[in-house]
């Protein structure tokens, strides 16, 4: 390694070998913007630069062509380029970036692409890459969409039934699950039917943009139908029942149920503590603290919902005289409706109990 | 009904021309005119109502009555503050549920007394707090949507800055829908969509990319009617010449409403939402 006098001004001609750090892999301190494919600044960990290049890159912070720091989180050195134009115009390091530009892309690709695996908590979906993540969830769920609906029986009345299913992305609500939650409703109204919808979601679908906002408006146009024919609406909120769903169809039943615990609130709580800095009780946005703040009308367990269900559609329905459904815990419908909830694999007719089933 | 191929090629194609970003931060220039400044220079009269009837008033939400071109007409905007007190009392546009309540109050006064009404639309969203939250900030959404839909008067909305997630959809719902030029409207706001699905809001730029908000994307997907032009460079540039421009639209817009018989008015709103999205079967 040659030797440096830190008076005189740097000279690359005097540096032995200018070659000898390209074969160490590309340029810590820069990197190839994805979008525009040009050379962009980084800010490199002193630790990814060989040792042997190390006097090197310290010549080339002597001559203020990179800048040192501490990063504040690790406390590591780290070094960047002292100005953009370097980049530019550095034709050596230039022509080592074009010849990596490809190999850094890919680097980062897939750096960004963990990164955004372990923040979704490691959903297997997410490591599904230049394929499309809808196709995924369709082959990991056996679903089509998050939605599932159709006509149902419960407690001897014929119901149009919409049923959520947060196992597929999330339960989000796309244009999918907004046609079928109108289908929903235009079959209750139809076959003058009560509506009633299972809730399961983290909001609107992102991925489908502002069309994914309007289903929002789509489905409160399908409550508008149903209450225009003057026909019973029940929503249940399962867990969890929030974002662009909680603000639409779901909060518009005539009578909301919410199941116990179930997070039920417009903004999640990581959001609200990351947003505003307020304290976040411990109780936030769960069907506890929602039906104290008056926002549903009753808290019931799974295996009661379905008979809670069947009462209010009866007495919705008016005047009809209300034959209880029975009383023997009948366990195969719970089981029936358990998987409605969760992970929902076969068609609706399967899952709903038998008339004369128990 | 069909099966357009256009919205999956949209969702797929990536990167661009680099205009989305661009548009977030035109449509939130701070010197762009907020719903006050429009409503002083297109009224000959206006009267701010105040309070939900329940629990308080949101100054995030500004509701009232104006005469708007010779007749009276309801208005009900979000109100965002231009120096720091007032953005702190506005809380930066973000609604709370009284301010949906009060808005809410407002329609049905209008659809009451026959007055159309007009909602100027720039949020980034409703607040996120949770005094919100436990005052029930999705039904006030959900509810404030299902009056619009069911009002028997005329209705248009207009984008004049941000259109972010629920809070801005809650007066939103409407007859005819306008953006201006240089506005957004957009499932949620761009650091909303990357702290949620990458847990990080330094990716913004991305997901603007991503969702593309502009009014031209929005117009193509039939979420949007109409585009209202504006002053060259941007409303901020000339607030008088944006305020013309905006009030000639929306007067345009209620004049043409007005033809229509209210039930049929209102069955076409509702048509109207009940069409958004594109699917295959």
């Amino acid at each position: 390694m040659m030797q440096h006098d830190p008076d005189q001004p740097f000279d690359a001609a005097k540096v032995d070998d200018p070659y000898r750090v390209a074969p160490l892999g590309p340029p810590a301190p820069s990197c190839i913007d994805p979008e525009t494919g040009l050379p962009r600044r980084r800010v490199a960990r002193l630790s990814e630069i060989p040792v042997e290049a190390r006097p090197l890159i310290l010549l080339f912070v002597d001559q203020r062509l990179l800048a040192t720091d501490v990063a504040r989180d690790t406390g590591e050195q780290t070094i960047e380029p002292t100005h953009e134009a370097l980049l530019r115009q550095w034709s050596l390091l230039q022509s080592w970036l074009a010849d990596d530009a490809g190999l850094l892309t890919m680097m980062d690709e897939i750096k960004r692409a963990s990164r955004d695996w372990i923040a979704n908590d490691k959903v297997t979906a997410w490591l599904i890459h230049g394929a499309d993540r809808l196709e995924a969830a369709e082959r990991s769920t056996g679903l089509r969409d998050a939605m599932l609906a159709g006509q149902a029986e419960i407690g001897e009345m014929p119901i149009s039934l919409a049923v959520m299913d947060f196992t597929f992305l999330g339960g989000s609500m796309g244009a999918v699950v907004g046609e079928k939650f109108y289908r929903a409703a235009e079959l209750a109204v139809d076959r003058r039917m009560p509506l009633v919808s299972v809730a399961a979601s983290g909001g609107a679908r992102m991925q489908e943009g502002v069309l994914a906002l309007m289903q929002m408006a789509k489905t409160v146009a399908a409550v508008d139908e149903v209450r225009e024919a003057a026909l019973p609406f029940v929503s249940v909120l399962a867990h969890p029942t929030t974002g662009g769903v909680a603000a639409s169809f779901a909060a518009l039943g005539d009578v909301v149920i919410a199941e116990p615990g179930a997070l039920l609130s417009f903004s999640g709580p990581r959001v609200v503590r990351q947003t505003t800095r307020e304290d976040v009780p411990d109780d936030f946005g769960l069907a506890e603290s929602n039906f104290r703040h008056g926002h549903i009308d009753l808290i019931v367990p799974r295996p009661e919902l379905r008979d809670m269900v069947a009462r209010l559609a009866w007495l919705l329905a008016g005047g009809n005289p209300y034959r209880r459904p029975t009383l023997i815990p009948d366990l195969g419908a719970q089981r029936a409706m358990g998987r409605i909830l969760g992970g929902a694999r076969r068609r609706i007719t399967d899952m709903l109990p038998d008339r004369d089933g128990a | 009904m069909t099966a357009p191929e256009r919205p999956r090629r949209f969702l797929r194609r990536r990167g661009g021309d680099g205009d989305a970003w661009h548009a977030v931060e035109l449509a939130r220039h701070q010197d762009r005119p907020y719903t006050l400044d429009y409503l002083a220079r297109f009224c000959d009269d206006f009267v701010e109502l105040h309070g939900d009837r329940a629990e308080g008033d949101d100054p995030a939400i500004v509701a009232g009555l104006g005469s708007f071109r010779g007749q009276t007409v309801a208005f009900v905007g979000h109100q965002k503050g231009r120096d720091l007190k007032q953005r702190a009392y506005r809380n930066f546009g973000m609604p709370r549920p009284e301010g949906y309540r009060k808005a809410m109050r407002v329609f049905e006064l209008a659809g009451r007394l026959g007055f159309p009404v007009v909602t100027l639309i720039d949020t980034p969203g409703a607040y996120p707090g949770v005094g919100a939250e436990q005052r029930g900030q999705s039904g006030a959404i959900a509810r404030s949507q299902l009056l619009m839909m069911g009002l028997n008067v005329p209705v248009v909305a207009c984008v004049i800055g941000e259109g972010s997630s629920g809070g801005a959809l809650a007066i939103g719902v409407a007859d005819r829908v306008l953006m201006q030029q240089h506005t957004i409207y957009t499932v949620i706001s761009p650091e909303g969509c990357a702290a949620i699905l990458w847990k990080d809001a330094g990716e913004a730029k991305r997901a603007a990319t991503a969702l593309r908000p502009t009014a031209p994307a929005c117009l193509a997907l039939g979420v949007i009617d109409q585009i209202v032009p504006e002053p060259g460079g941007g409303a901020h540039r000339d607030h008088a010449k944006a305020a013309d421009m905006l009030g000639d639209a929306l007067a345009a817009e209620l004049e043409f409403l007005d033809t229509l018989p209210p039930l049929e008015r209102r069955r076409l709103r509702r048509q109207k939402f009940e069409r958004m999205g594109a699917f295959i079967e």
